[in-house]
């Protein structure tokens, strides 16, 4: 395989395939960097012209713009605190208050390192799973991913901030808002009050758009503000890089449940970041995770590249899509005359190498470029709201609309928009809302399809025991360390 | 307005709203019902439980100055109104128009740029809306008089 390895080396750094994986990452940063518009619309976009293409330069194009969305991705999360896709919505959390102190370009470069660590770490995976994937792809079945979505829905209790009330009635607001549509167990459309549009369900990237960047541009208006209060930008992206490197075990603990994530079908990418974010801000001692601290930056964007090199295992050898950027990552494979399945790690196994190198390369000179887009662009955040924010809502209005063609998708921006506001402006947490509404569709497919086939003996299944003790972990020990740490702090004291 | 009043009236609205989503999940088929019936209804309870806890803190435990903390209302009405008017724009004359009324207008009238800054401002961005169409097929909002 090592001999498989440097061939297919070889054939990626031909010049003549290096210019196609360039033009993929700049398409990709493009993409990443236009709220509203997803790896699935890049996919779509270049999918015309992979037909017939030697398959080694389409991949270096699509791998290549794959790669690098959740690189771009960045800049408007942390600028301007609207998610440039759905995988970056935790980078907001603290993202966008470090660019409100002024730290944007060293948050930008903590990012871009993570990023950079995440996808190389997430090619890596990819490389070392290829031998032993069946086994470990079979081992998960409808419960399992049951108890998974489970555990990304414990993340709201992790986010809901001062109040558990607010945090989990938010997430039931998503939760609620995820059963719009069909029902996945039976032909029957539910709370779509005759509307064509509402039978196939609220659009991820408009609810995404309408919860986090609606209340910021009225917000910024109203209080005629900046996104950056401080008129100089302190600290520069060789200090975030140096951040990252500080918190390497973070790093590398976050790109592993990125990659955990995107190898297991069906979860969505949408849902890694906030399961790192999470985790971090469990295991991060002494965080003051959603205020500005830049290890909430390092977590989920580690993870969100990472999660690519994951979510190639099932789709390349099993050809099973985990979201709809691989789908099509599939139908581009058939049309450069290759099928998705074990032949791709026996006669096709160079082409499956060639991915591994794409992603590794595509995430290092996607990140060095942002790195230099850096400065020029961290200056967005010190321009007054009044300039910067028509701009933002024509490309919001474009972005929101690009997601289903319909006009109900700009109604459902305003609407959503309005009530993220008045969660915004009352202190409800917004997170949640958007991990409810993530993962209303799996949990209730994933619970339906485990009490039909297995009625309530799932439970017992070791790796839905495993997974209920890691979310009971996760909720409760939080509270019992600090109940803990404060007894011996008091001991300490009244000795 | 007062923000602990408009917080128990926003508790308010999320009540009725999952009551409301309780009693039409009531209507839908077995396998379609469990889980927004269950969703609704945890919804619903545990928001009653909150608005009662939010009511009984607003009268017992609500400070003075805690009461003196409001909410802005109608500055953030008036940019709702901009956005509301803008995408009133597109329905009406298409996307392109739109976007160039609104630009130059909010630009001379909020944001208080000159007149040739405005102009400029708007060129530039309809020409990098209308590239970015053609280069990576974005389309617009479909208007009434279908520009």
């Amino acid at each position: 395989m090592i001999e498989s390895a440097i061939e297919a080396l070889a054939i990626v750094l031909d010049p003549s395939r290096l210019i196609y994986m360039f033009l993929g990452i700049g398409i990709g940063i493009v993409v990443g960097l236009l709220p509203g518009l997803s790896g699935t619309v890049g996919m779509a976009l270049l999918l015309p012209f992979v037909f017939g293409m030697d398959p080694y330069v389409g991949i270096a194009l699509l791998i290549g713009m794959v790669a690098v969305i959740q690189t771009g991705d960045t800049f408007p999360s942390i600028l301007l605190g609207i998610p440039g896709t759905s995988g970056s919505q935790a980078t907001i959390m603290d993202g966008y208050p470090l660019a409100q102190q002024g730290k944007a370009a060293k948050a930008m470069g903590a990012a871009f390192f993570s990023s950079l660590v995440g996808g190389v770490i997430g090619g890596i995976a990819l490389f070392l799973t290829i031998p032993f994937a069946e086994p470990l792809i079979t081992a998960f079945s409808s419960p399992e991913l049951f108890m998974l979505t489970m555990l990304g829905l414990s993340m709201t209790g992790l986010l809901a901030g001062k109040s558990v009330f607010k945090g989990i009635l938010a997430g039931l607001v998503g939760l609620l808002l995820g059963a719009i549509g069909s029902a996945p167990a039976v032909p029957e459309y539910r709370y779509t009050f005759d509307s064509l549009y509402l039978t196939q369900g609220l659009s991820l990237p408009v609810v995404a758009m309408a919860i986090f960047a609606f209340p910021i541009i009225i917000t910024m208006l109203t209080e005629k503000k900046k996104v950056s209060e401080v008129a100089k930008l302190e600290g520069g992206a060789l200090q975030g890089v140096m951040t990252s490197l500080k918190n390497k075990f973070l790093m590398a603990r976050s790109a592993v449940i990125g990659v955990i994530i995107g190898f297991i079908p069906g979860l969505g990418g949408s849902v890694v970041d906030w399961i790192a974010y999470g985790f971090g801000k469990k295991t991060v001692k002494n965080n003051t995770f959603g205020e500005g601290d830049i290890r909430g930056v390092i977590a989920p964007e580690s993870a969100n590249n990472a999660k690519e090199g994951g979510s190639m295992i099932p789709t390349l050898l099993f050809g099973i899509p985990g979201s709809g950027t691989t789908a099509i990552l599939l139908g581009g494979l058939t049309l450069m005359g290759l099928e998705a399945g074990p032949s791709m790690i026996t006669t096709n196994l160079d082409v499956t190498l060639s991915i591994v190198w794409t992603l590794v390369f595509a995430n290092i000179f996607g990140a060095i470029l942002c790195l230099m887009l850096i400065r020029p662009i961290s200056k967005l955040s010190t321009i007054s709201g009044e300039m910067i924010v028509p701009f933002l809502l024509v490309l919001l209005v474009i972005g929101a609309y690009q997601s289903s063609l319909s006009w109900g998708d700009l109604v459902v921006f305003v609407i959503i928009g309005l009530f993220g506001y008045l969660m915004t402006i009352l202190d409800w947490p917004r997170p949640p809302l958007l991990i409810g509404f993530v993962l209303a569709m799996s949990a209730e497919r994933y619970y339906w399809i485990s009490i039909e086939r297995y009625g309530w003996e799932w439970i017992t299944n070791p790796l839905v025991i495993i997974l209920a003790v890691v979310i009971i972990v996760l909720l409760t020990g939080g509270a019992i360390m600090k109940r803990f740490s404060r007894r011996i702090e008091s001991g300490g004291e009244s000795r | 307005m007062n923000k602990a009043l408009a917080n128990i009236l926003f508790t308010g609205f999320i009540f009725v709203m999952f009551t409301l989503a309780w009693i039409e999940a009531l209507t839908f088929t077995r396998l379609a019902q469990f889980f927004p019936l269950y969703i609704s209804l945890a919804g619903s309870t545990l928001s009653l439980v909150y608005l009662l806890k939010t009511l009984i803190d607003y009268r017992k435990e609500t400070s003075a100055e805690e009461r003196a903390e409001h909410i802005q209302i109608l500055k953030p009405l008036r940019y709702v109104v901009w956005v509301l008017g803008y995408l009133l724009l597109i329905y009406v004359f298409g996307f392109i128009i739109a976007t160039a009324v609104f630009l130059f207008v909010f630009l001379i009238y909020e944001s208080r740029m000159k007149v040739m800054q405005s102009l400029v401002s708007m060129a530039i961005t309809l020409v990098v809306v209308t590239y970015l169409s053609a280069a990576i097929n974005i389309e617009w909002p479909a208007s009434l008089l279908g520009l």
